[in-house]
Formats: structure tokens, C-alpha cells, sequence
């Protein structure tokens, strides 16, 4: 938890001057007890000075910012973890679940330990300070009493700790199991809804729902049982008080407010910092992929004239997929890869891609070795579509813009190539809204679209993966023209089992344990 | 709003009551203990004085237990029942209300927004009750040693526990919505951003998207910031009101009154409690109008639920037709399709076929019952023109789906099915030798996110799936896309042989289409038989 004190650094003056203010009213309180209750009557005016004082100042420090340490910290803190997340490979991040329900819903909560936890705790310090002052001068034991009552509550909380983890952990486990089942239940809601098993993992849901509440219970009975000790103690040292006091009235009354406050405030830190706390198994994950180091990476050839195969051979389950394989793509021409469903073809591309590593075997990139960098690093000159795409939602406008913001390049590029002529025939034109995931577009107009992002973005090298499975013949024909000219200039890999799509290939590579040539013009 | 939200409570009401009560004992106790240590801090307690308060002591700490114990039971207890309220209410807005899904603000209205409801039933009503009934009982106490400062005494409690807490809590309301609906739409983002990094990576977005997410989830901090800074202002009224209540108070009361004297600031908790209240209740609020408007959604009229005695097969009259039927799009200016007629009988393969976005999906939609049409209708008949309601349609779409269960799971979706039947299917459909190379068979659990074979495979398993269940129509939606010429013809085969239904198939393959008995080409809103 100690690195919660890297972020927000620069504002932790702010925080303090916050906490002082905040602070402040309890000596005018002490100041009020001894005038009200004792003499002299002074002291209530001078109490009551202190109290106004500390109001106005309070209120013109938030005037000006609020909060600040805990807004800059988990603003430092979410950017550190959005960074960590985006440096990091595609299947070495947490799902979407995990992100949303545990790391950024922990973060937010932890905002609460720089705006309340540090404040009060430094409050509760200072009046034990002030406390001290009076016991001093009063020659009496009350300043020890919290210190006594600290050292059992610690005691107790102690005996809890290892329960209390445990079950911190199960209930957060429960939680993001809960929103994984919701996510991927939504993903596949037709399928399910079209099969009448809708209601049956609906009842899924509502069991897994229960266990989370039960965690939750589980968890709140270990919070409640250091709430029945911390209550117990922290009432019976206020009771201990009237033992501990001696001096003047006055005195005696100044120092019981003090004891009182820090007492009650001290109870409130205790509720509080199971809060924090019960957030500490997913702050701990969030941490560990802060500190996780990236990959240091060089540059890649920003226009590679050759990409090379090198005795390739991937595995599945320590089952071999194939092995062998050689394969050098060029510019000047269309090279097709087919072969029987399971031989590997997709796993192929993503050897190349870097979406996994090859059991055995290089692949060079102008004589490169690709090993040594990233999945993300290699997207940034190797462009990979498959056939079910993903778009952003918004409109094709929006997800066109994302892929080359160049209006004029972007127009030029589409007229030139003649691409999406479906869109003339929708109402909304370019500005149809198309949903999450372009699920409001039909099958083959995802395709085109995506195929026509990834075209924009101009990449010196292509791998497409049965990317015109829903579009029709007379689009294929002329998505094959587009992409047969691309390929005088780009090295272009397309799987497809197509064979309108193998007639335009100047190369036709079959995938079956092994590479063979198959054709070609 | 309010009523949505307390007939939740209504059936755990006696627990209610209880935490409740609890919490108002432990609340008179605290104020006990506190009152008599003034007391003896003052001098002169007697020794039944120790006792008693010592015994308020435990009778604090056990009935705080039981408040907090019963509350939030009664509001975890809420919050699952709602939200499989909420799952059950998106099963039935399924598939034709999913268009307008975004799954990143639906988890967060699952998650976060549910939780924040455990603010109101935990920490709002009891406190209110409680703040309620223990203003009472201190006023009361107060009028037995001076009627004058019972007044004030409920002066301040007026103003601490409700005056206050309203002061500003419109504007926190209006800052802590706005505040949600920010962290709704950061939510839906994030989840985008997360589900398409490779296209995030192909077009060198990720790190701005990273980036923009941090902007709005500061923005979504600064809003509750801003609602915090006004809940600081309440609490230096609340500072103020207790200074002065307290110097005015000892001024009214008797000389001999000094433990209630020296105690009076700390007798305000409960009322305290209330004064914390807006910020976190408005949350609360928030969270409850946007799960009540989820709830009040209706479905698009679609699927009829099907009884159990729906015929598992069709018999061989059986007969589904769309009649001069007319369809647009809820939304949509232009007709997708208009006066068009098909008809699909039992034992037949019938084709879709046309260019993207002609219809053809659309015109299944319509026979699965997804969409109603505009004009004209859907007619199921049994034999000799008999009209049949039931009916019960396989779809296998385009896109494989999977779920995070066991093979078997996925295949069956949990309708008892004994595996030497899957085995059949999965042999017949060429799938056997893969089945063996899985360890542990039919039990594997599928990682979605990591789908243990290919896309061709996914597609071969999806038809199983559509096979193993007994149905009157089978629609097959481009099947054979991401299928070798080889497999292909195979699994036509294996459908014309293990399906006695009607099928119908959508593609754009001529090399599938000429293996279809008859075809419907669609264009410009008409469909054509060929």
C-alpha cells in the first residue's frame, strides 16, 4: 500500500493545509468545553473564534481546490495503468471484465484513502498531540488511554487479518467472475435466447449473483466483528476518562471534548479502513502490472521490401500443427494461402503478427528478426484482418476518421478505389450510426468497412483472413481487383478457400502439416 | 423514484425493522455512555451509574452489529434480486432490443450502479428512521431538565439532520448524475477500447485511447469532486450550528445540568449521519432511475414462449411462409423489404441469395419471429393448411459463439443430451479426430477468449449444436464460408441426412447455392424464386 504515497505527490501540501484547517475546530471546542463548563468565560469567546476561523479558512481553501491530493493521485494512478495497459501485447492484459469490474473500480475507491483516510488519521494525531499538552499540564493519564485502546483494537484487528484477506479475496473473485458470466452471456444473448437457454443461464447468472452475496455477507460478518470490539473499546474508554482527569473543572472538561473526538473520529478511521482495505487484493494486481516492465523495442523497416519464412513450425497442445515452413512474400503480386479447416492457416498469420510465437523457426522483415518485437510494434507496419472485424461504435464516418483523420487523402483513397458503395443506398449515408461492434450493418458491410479501414491505414504489409466470407460475388470480384492491385506495391498473405479468390493469385500456397505450392498465374 | 425503490424493501421488511431498531438502541446507548462519562468527569457518579453505563457500553457494541448486520442484508439481498431482474429483463429485450446494446454501460449498471443502491437501503432509510425516533427521545430527555433547551435542542437537530443536508442537495443530485453518466459512457469506452485492441493497435490508436480515457475519468473525478466541495460547506454548517447550539444550550440550561452541558456536541451523530447523506443518496437515486428505465424497456414483439408440448420435429406437411410481407427498420426511412412472399416447406434446402444488404438476413429475422412485419404475415401451417403456432427454429450465425463452459455445455446448452449422441453428431460432421485429440474430451472447458480450434471448426460445432436440438427449421446463416470445398459438400450431406425439417440457407457461394433445391434471390426490396 505504500506505493499509493508515489502518486499526487505534488499536491500533498495542498492536503495538508486542507487537513489542518479541518483540524482546527477541535482546539476551539476544547477552548468552548473549559469556558461553558469551568471559568474563566473568556475562553468561550476565544473558542468560538477559533471555531468561525476555522470555518472561513476551510471554506476558502475548498473554494479554491478540493481534494486535490486524491483527484491528481487517481488521475496519476489511472494514467499509469491505462499506459501499462496499452504498452502491454494484446492476451497479456486483463479481460475487459476484469479491468472494469476489479483495477478501475479499486482505483476509484481508492481515492478515498488520500481525500479521508491520511486526513483523519492526521487529525486524530493531532488532537492525541493537543491531548498530551493538557494531560501534561494537568499531570493526569488521559493521553495514555487512547494509546491503550489503540494497542487492543490493534490486537484484536490482528487475530482478524488473515480472515479478513482471505475473504476480501474470494469476494473480489466472486465479483469479476460475476461480471465475466454477464459480458460473455450478453456476447452470445441470440444464441441462447434462439435455443430457449435463456432462462437456464439466466439461473446460471442468479447462482453465481447469490455466491457473490454470500462472499459479501462473509465478508461484512469479519468487518462487523472488529465493529462490535472497536465500538466496545472505544465507549469504554470514553468511560475510563472520568478515572484518568484531574486539575480544574475547566481543564478536566477541555480534555474530555479532546478525548471524545479523537475517540469518535479514531472509530470512523476504523470503518473506514476496511474500505480501503477490502480493496487491497485488486490493488495489489493493479500494481504488479504497473511495475511489470515493457519490452524495449527498435524500430521496424517502415518500408520492407521482403518478408521471410524461415523453417517455421507451430504447435497446439504439444499436438504439431505444422512444421517446415517456408514462405518469402514480395511485393508485385497476391500470395494465397489455403488448406483443410484446422491445418493452421490462422495461426500462421499470427506467427506472423506476433500474436503467438512460433514453437521452432524465424520470420524476418528486410532481414529483421520480428521476435524481438512486440504484437503491437509489429501492427504498426503489418496489418492483420480476419473474418469476424471489429469496428468502434459511432458512425462510418467516425471509425473511417480513425483510420486516416486526412479528410482529402481519405475521400481520395475511397473514390480512387471505388470502396463501400453500399453506402449509397443507406439513408444516413456516411453518417449511419453503426452500433457496438457495426452490429447494426449487415455481415458483408462489416467486412467491407473493416477491409476499407485497414486499406486507409496504408500498411507496407497485409494479412487477411477470409475477409469477403458475407460479402457478395460482384463485391468480392471487385475487392479482389482492389486488393490484386495493392499488391504490386505491398506484400499481401490472404487465406481464403475462395476460388474466385485463388484465380487472382499470382501464388497459391496449400497448408497441410506442411507448405506446398499449389498454382498460381 | 422513491416507491420503485422501497418496494424492494417491502418483502424484507421485518428485517428492516429490525436494523433499524438496533440502531436505535445503539444510538441511545452511545449517547448514555457519553452523557454519564460527562457526568463523572463533572464529579459525583454513583456506583449504579458505572454499572449501567458499563452495561450501555456492550448494548452499543452488540446493537450497532445488528444494524449494520440486518441493513446490509436487506440491501445485498435487494441488490441480487435486481440484478437478476436486470439479466432476466436483457434475456427477454433479446435479440431484436440488443441492437442498441452497450455491453461496457450494462456491467456497469450491474456492478457499480447496483452497488451504489447499497447507500440507500443500507445507509439511508435506517439512519433517516433512527435520526427520526432519537431526535424524539433527546428532545425528550432534555424537557425533563429544561423545556427551553428541548426547543433548541430540536432546533438544532432540525437544522443539522434536515435543513442542511437539503441546502445543497439538488446540486449535488444534478453534479453526482452527471457524475455517473460520465463514468457510464468512460465505462463503455474502456470496454471498447479493451474488446478491439488489435484494430486499436492496427490503426496506432491505443495509446490516445488510453489517454482519452484518463481525460474522462479525471472529468468524471473532477464532477465528484465538486459535489464533495458542497458536502464540505454542509459540514461547516453543521459545525457552525453545533457551536452555537451548544453555546446557546448551556446558557438555557440549569446549573446543576452539567454533564448534558460538557456533552451536547457529541449528541448529534444520528443527525450527523443525515447531513453526510446527499451525496451518496443522490448516487443512489441515480443508480435506481437508470436501472428502472433499463427495466421499463419493452421487448419488440418477437418469440411467443414456446410451451413444453411443442412437436420436437416437424412432421412432413410442415410449411412456414412469409405472406406479401413489407418491413423497415424501427428508425429506418427506406423499406428493406416490400410485398414479398416466400415459403419454406419441411425436407426442403431453399437458398437466400442476393447482394449485401438486400434482405435476406432481414427476411430470416422475420420467420424467426425476431422483428414483426408492417404488412403482412408470418404463417405457420401443420398439414392441409392447418395452422400451427408453435414453432421452434435452429439459427447458426455467422459468427461462431461460445461460452465459458464445458464443450458438452456449449454444445447442448444444458439440455440433457447423452455424449454418445454428441459423439455421433460430432463424427458425422468430421469433427472425431479433434474430439480425440482433446485430453479431456467432452469435458474441456472453451476459454472463449482462446477458442481451442479454428474458425472452420467453430462453424462445424455451431451446426452440431443446431443438430443435437430437435427443431422444425433450420437456418444456416453463410455456413459454409470458412469451409474447404471438401468439408463443405460433407456438411450439406450430413444436414440433408440428419435434418428432417426445412432448411434454409443464406449465402453468397454460387458452389453452395447450386447445391440448394430452390433459391430466392433478393434485390431492391423484391424477391425473386429462381
Amino acid at each position: 500500500m505504500s506505493q499509493l504515497f508515489h502518486y499526487g505527490k505534488e499536491q500533498v501540501g495542498r492536503a495538508l493545509v486542507e487537513s489542518g484547517w479541518g483540524w482546527l475546530p477541535t482546539v476551539g471546542w476544547a477552548l468552548l468545553a473549559a469556558g461553558l463548563i469551568g471559568q474563566p468565560r473568556e475562553l468561550v469567546w476565544a473558542g468560538s473564534g477559533v471555531v468561525a476561523c476555522a470555518a472561513l479558512g476551510s471554506w476558502l481553501v475548498a473554494r479554491r481546490r478540493f481534494h486535490a491530493w486524491g483527484l491528481a493521485a487517481t488521475t496519476q494512478l489511472h494514467g499509469a495503468y491505462l499506459a501499462s495497459l496499452a504498452r502491454r501485447a494484446e492476451g497479456r492484459t486483463p479481460d475487459a471484465g476484469t479491468t472494469l469490474q476489479r483495477d478501475l473500480t479499486a482505483i476509484d475507491k481508492v481515492a478515498g484513502f488520500y481525500n479521508v483516510l491520511v486526513p483523519a488519521v492526521l487529525g486524530v494525531g493531532a488532537s492525541w498531540v493537543l491531548l498530551m499538552g493538557l494531560s501534561l499540564w494537568q499531570h493526569s493519564l488521559v493521553a495514555t488511554l487512547p494509546i491503550g485502546c489503540l494497542v487492543v483494537v490493534a490486537l484484536v484487528l490482528r487475530l482478524l487479518t488473515s480472515r479478513v484477506s482471505r475473504r476480501d479475496r474470494a469476494c473480489l473473485h466472486r465479483f469479476v467472475a460475476l461480471g465475466q458470466l454477464f459480458l460473455e452471456t450478453l456476447g452470445g444473448l441470440t444464441t441462447l435466447v434462439s435455443y430457449e437457454a435463456g432462462t437456464l443461464f439466466g439461473q446460471r447468472f442468479a447462482s453465481q449473483s447469490e455466491r457473490f452475496r454470500r462472499a459479501t455477507m462473509r465478508v461484512l460478518q469479519t468487518q462487523l466483528a472488529s465493529l462490535i470490539a472497536i465500538n466496545g473499546l472505544v465507549y469504554l474508554t470514553l468511560l475510563l476518562a472520568p478515572l484518568a482527569l484531574r486539575g480544574p473543572l475547566g481543564g478536566r472538561a477541555a480534555a474530555f471534548v479532546t478525548l471524545a473526538t479523537l475517540m469518535l473520529n479514531g472509530r470512523q478511521l476504523g470503518y473506514f479502513s476496511h474500505g480501503i482495505k477490502s480493496q487491497r487484493p485488486a490493488l495489489r494486481e493493479v500494481f504488479g502490472l504497473l511495475e511489470a516492465a515493457p519490452r524495449v523495442t527498435a524500430d521496424l523497416p517502415a518500408h520492407p521490401q521482403q518478408l521471410v519464412m524461415r523453417d517455421c513450425a507451430a504447435a497446439f497442445d504439444d499436438q504439431s500443427l505444422f512444421k517446415n515452413v517456408s514462405l518469402t512474400l514480395a511485393p508485385g503480386g497476391l500470395t494465397v494461402l489455403c488448406g483443410a479447416n484446422g491445418s493452421g492457416k490462422t495461426t500462421l498469420l499470427n506467427l506472423i503478427n506476433g500474436s503467438r510465437e512460433p514453437a521452432r523457426g524465424a520470420i524476418l522483415l528486410d532481414g529483421q528478426d520480428l521476435a524481438q518485437f512486440s504484437a503491437q510494434k509489429r501492427a504498426s507496419v503489418i496489418g492483420t484482418l480476419g473474418p469476424a472485424p471489429q469496428l468502434f461504435s459511432g458512425t462510418i464516418a467516425s471509425n473511417l476518421k480513425l483510420a486516416c483523420p486526412d479528410d482529402a487523402r481519405r475521400r481520395a483513397f475511397l473514390a480512387r478505389w471505388q470502396l463501400l458503395a453500399f453506402i449509397r443506398d443507406l439513408p444516413a449515408g456516411w453518417n449511419t450510426v453503426i452500433g457496438e461492434n457495426g452490429r447494426l450493418l449487415s455481415p458483408g458491410q462489416r467486412q467491407e468497412l473493416a477491409l476499407a479501414m485497414l486499406l486507409l491505414t496504408d500498411k507496407p504489409v497485409y494479412l487477411l483472413d477470409e475477409i469477403t466470407t458475407s460479402v457478395d460475388r460482384r463485391t468480392t470480384k471487385h475487392l479482389l481487383d482492389v486488393v490484386g492491385a495493392l499488391s504490386r506495391s505491398h506484400l499481401i498473405l490472404w487465406v481464403s478457400h475462395d476460388p474466385l479468390v485463388q484465380a487472382h493469385a499470382s501464388k497459391v500456397y496449400q497448408l497441410a502439416g506442411q507448405l506446398a505450392l499449389k498454382g498460381g498465374r | 423514484m422513491g416507491t420503485f425503490l422501497l418496494e424492494l424493501v417491502k418483502p424484507l421488511r421485518w428485517r428492516w425493522v429490525l436494523s433499524a431498531g438496533c440502531g436505535l438502541v445503539g444510538a441511545l446507548a452511545k449517547t448514555a455512555v457519553i452523557v454519564v462519562a460527562a457526568q463523572g468527569v463533572i464529579g459525583g457518579l454513583s456506583a449504579r451509574g458505572w454499572l449501567i453505563s458499563g452495561l450501555a457500553v456492550l448494548v452499543a457494541a452488540v446493537a450497532s452489529y445488528g444494524e449494520q448486520y440486518f441493513g446490509h442484508d436487506v440491501a445485498f439481498r435487494i441488490l441480487k434480486n435486481l440484478r437478476v431482474r436486470v439479466f432476466a429483463h436483457l434475456v427477454t429485450l433479446a435479440p431484436a432490443g440488443l441492437d442498441q446494446q452497450e455491453s461496457g454501460r450494462w456491467l456497469q449498471l450491474i456492478g457499480g450502479d447496483i452497488e451504489a443502491l447499497e447507500v440507500f437501503f443500507a445507509h439511508t432509510l435506517g439512519p433517516l428512521a433512527i435520526a427520526v425516533g432519537y431526535t424524539l427521545c433527546l428532545c425528550a430527555g432534555f424537557l425533563i431538565v429544561s423545556p427551553v433547551a428541548a426547543l433548541a435542542v430540536l432546533l438544532v437537530a432540525l437544522l443539522v439532520g434536515a435543513a442542511i443536508p437539503l441546502w445543497h442537495a439538488a446540486r449535488v443530485a444534478a453534479l453526482t448524475a452527471e457524475a455517473a453518466e460520465a463514468q457510464r459512457a468512460t465505462r463503455q469506452y474502456v470496454f471498447e477500447s479493451s474488446e478491439n485492441r488489435q484494430l486499436s493497435d492496427q490503426l496506432g490508436i491505443t495509446e490516445a485511447r488510453a489517454a482519452e480515457t484518463q481525460t474522462q475519468l479525471a472529468e468524471a473525478g473532477r464532477l465528484r469532486q465538486a459535489a464533495e466541495r458542497l458536502q464540505n460547506t454542509d459540514r461547516l454548517a453543521v459545525l457552525l450550528v453545533l457551536t452555537s447550539g451548544w453555546a446557546l444550550v448551556v446558557w438555557l440550561l440549569p446549573p446543576d445540568a452539567g454533564a448534558l452541558a460538557l456533552s451536547f456536541p457529541l449528541l448529534f451523530a444520528p443527525q450527523q449521519a443525515l447531513a453526510r447523506l446527499p451525496g451518496a443518496l443522490s448516487r443512489g437515486l441515480d443508480a435506481g432511475r437508470s436501472i428502472r428505465a433499463l427495466l421499463a424497456q419493452t421487448p419488440v414483439p418477437h418469440h411467443e414462449p414456446l410451451g413444453q408440448e411443442a412437436p420436437t420435429t416437424a412432421s412432413a406437411d410442415w410449411a412456414i411462409r412469409l405472406a406479401h410481407v413489407s418491413f423497415t427498420y424501427p428508425g429506418a426511412e427506406r423499406a428493406v423489404l416490400r410485398d414479398v412472399s416466400v415459403t419454406l416447406k419441411a425436407g426442403e434446402v431453399v437458398g437466400f441469395v442476393g447482394a449485401s444488404g438486400s434482405g435476406k438476413s432481414t427476411a430470416a429475422k422475420l420467420l424467426m419471429g425476431w422483428f414483426a412485419p408492417d404488412l403482412g404475415q408470418l404463417v405457420v401451417t401443420e398439414k392441409e393448411g392447418a395452422s400451427a403456432s408453435l414453432r421452434r427454429i435452429n439459427y447458426m450465425p455467422q459468427c461462431p459463439v461460445f461460452f465459458h463452459e464445458t464443450l458438452r455445455d456449449n454444445l447442448t446448452l444444458s439440455r440433457a443430451q447423452p455424449d454418445a449422441v454428441i459423439g455421433q453428431q460430432l463424427a458425422a460432421l468430421g469433427l472425431a479426430p479433434w474430439l480425440a485429440t482433446l485430453p479431456a474430451g467432452l469435458d474441456t472447458v472453451i476459454d472463449p477468449h482462446h477458442l481451442p480450434f479454428s474458425t472452420g471448426q467453430a462453424q462445424r460445432l455451431e451446426l452440431a449444436r443446431a443438430l443435437l436440438r430437435p427443431s422444425q427449421l433450420l437456418i444456416l446463416d453463410e455456413p459454409t464460408s470458412t469451409q474447404d470445398p471438401d468439408a463443405m459438400s460433407r456438411l450439406l450431406a450430413v444436414v440433408r441426412r440428419e435434418f428432417q425439417g426445412a432448411v434454409l440457407i443464406i449465402t453468397h457461394r454460387p458452389e453452395t447455392a447450386a447445391q440448394c433445391d430452390r433459391l430466392y434471390r433478393f434485390g431492391d426490396q423484391q424477391v425473386a424464386s429462381v
